[in-house]
């Protein structure tokens, strides 16, 4: 059986290489010049996995501090990166975008107001206030995050739009992350402390998961779209002058 | 409890649309050669008669009733087929459209990003377009104004001739008998 340690050993030693390889891919692909905010986005993750690295063994509250303020950055920084998969996906469809730009404002409204009155309407099940805000806080941006990405998923799915390799695996990895992450923060919160470690590795497993499918994403290169193989009209004039020039030989 | 089943449910929706979206991506562009096997042709002018107003009124007028409102609703359905159709079609020319946007040939490419377009705002209308005919299914009152549909789809027509007659000029006649 692994032990607990060995397991958060794995996962620090994810967390300190993933983001470096995702972005030495970035670089060597040029992708940060596509991907300006989930590059950022990237060299955030590293840092403040770094700086979590250095202050797990040193006292609580530190880390406690650390760890909040680097997962709200990061909830905003992600918000970005929707923005960035949203300006990606439209920029070849000029006629969708009023409409599901509009469409969008409302959706995220909606959201705010649903996960707003969801967690006003659940009584508090923590001892303490601070974490008791921080897990609604956090709950709210993950239902917002998710939320926005399953309706730009169900509009492209609806208008049959084409994503790029990579924008579809930004959206997929931020996506399974958010939901996760929902989910064991509206659990973590429900069972209590019991169980925090649990829904932890759960999370940061989620996490690695979506690493290593941006990973996979900028290690190959973009797919180019198949052609049809058909020719154009001074292509076929010219083949069939060729044609006539034999005919008449 | 309730919250923590709604969260949980939310979340797992979110990863069902997730793997949607994946799968969804992967259809493939369809040839020329088999673009009438897919598409199912949209008859405008039958199209044209089932949401006239005049023809409409002229039925309510010389049927009796109750045939008249089975009438009425065979034809509504037979609205909603059309409009199945198109969408249908719609995305199918959407796909041609964007292969045909990358090609390096300026005049394809231009073509190519008008039927994207124009497949996109008739699909866009094809969605919206069912909740108005399932109104005037519920609600006999409610009249059916569908002019836009007809504008939109001779435009998609006219761009994926005007395409074909780029890439296969000798199979414009079939490709757009098809649609």
């Amino acid at each position: 059986m692994l032990s607990i340690h060995f397991i958060w050993g794995l996962i620090w030693a994810a967390y300190l290489v993933l983001p470096a390889l995702i972005l030495g891919c970035m670089v060597w692909r040029q992708a940060y010049r596509a991907f300006p905010f989930f590059f950022c986005y990237v060299i955030f993750s590293l840092i403040s996995s770094a700086i979590e690295f250095r202050l797990r063994n040193g006292r609580y509250e530190d880390y406690f501090r650390a760890y909040w303020v680097a997962d709200a950055i990061g909830v905003l920084l992600s918000l970005g990166v929707l923005w960035e998969i949203l300006r990606n996906l439209l920029e070849r469809y000029a006629t969708l975008r009023p409409q599901t730009i509009r469409f969008l404002n409302w959706s995220t409204a909606s959201l705010l107001f649903a996960g707003t009155v969801l967690s006003a309407a659940e009584p508090n099940l923590e001892d303490g206030t601070m974490i008791a805000t921080i897990f609604l806080l956090e709950r709210l941006a993950r239902m917002v995050q998710a939320g926005l990405l399953t309706t730009l998923l169900f509009l492209g799915f609806l208008f049959r739009l084409r994503w790029s390799d990579r924008t579809l695996a930004i959206a997929l990895g931020v996506g399974m992350y958010a939901a996760v992450s929902l989910a064991a923060v509206t659990a973590r919160e429900y069972f209590g402390n019991d169980v925090a470690q649990f829904f932890s590795v759960i999370t940061s497993v989620s996490e690695i998961f979506a690493m290593l499918i941006w990973l996979r994403a900028f290690w190959l290169p973009e797919k180019m779209r198949v052609e049809q193989p058909v020719m154009s009209l001074p292509q076929i004039e010219n083949l069939n002058a060729a044609a006539r020039e034999l005919m008449q030989r | 409890m309730t919250l923590f089943i709604f969260f949980c449910v939310f979340a797992l929706a979110v990863l069902a649309v997730l793997y949607l979206g994946v799968h969804g991506q992967q259809r493939e562009c369809p040839s020329l050669d088999a673009l009438p096997r897919i598409t199912k042709p949209v008859d405008l002018e039958a199209f044209s008669n089932l949401t006239n107003p005049l023809e409409e009124a002229y039925l309510c007028a010389n049927l009796p009733g109750k045939v008249y409102l089975e009438v009425r609703r065979e034809r509504l359905f037979a609205v909603l087929e059309y409009l199945g159709r198109a969408r249908l079609n719609a995305a199918i020319l959407l796909r041609l459209g964007e292969a045909a946007e990358s090609s390096a040939d300026k005049a394809i490419s231009e073509a190519g990003q008008r039927l994207v377009a124009v497949a996109l705002q008739l699909r866009l209308y094809t969605i919206i377009a069912p909740c108005k005919v399932y109104a005037s299914l519920l609600f006999d009152g409610v009249s059916l104004s569908l002019l836009p549909f007809e504008r939109r789809y001779v435009a998609l027509r006219s761009s994926f001739e005007t395409l074909s007659r780029l890439q296969t000029p000798a199979q414009v006649a079939r490709l757009t008998g098809a649609i």
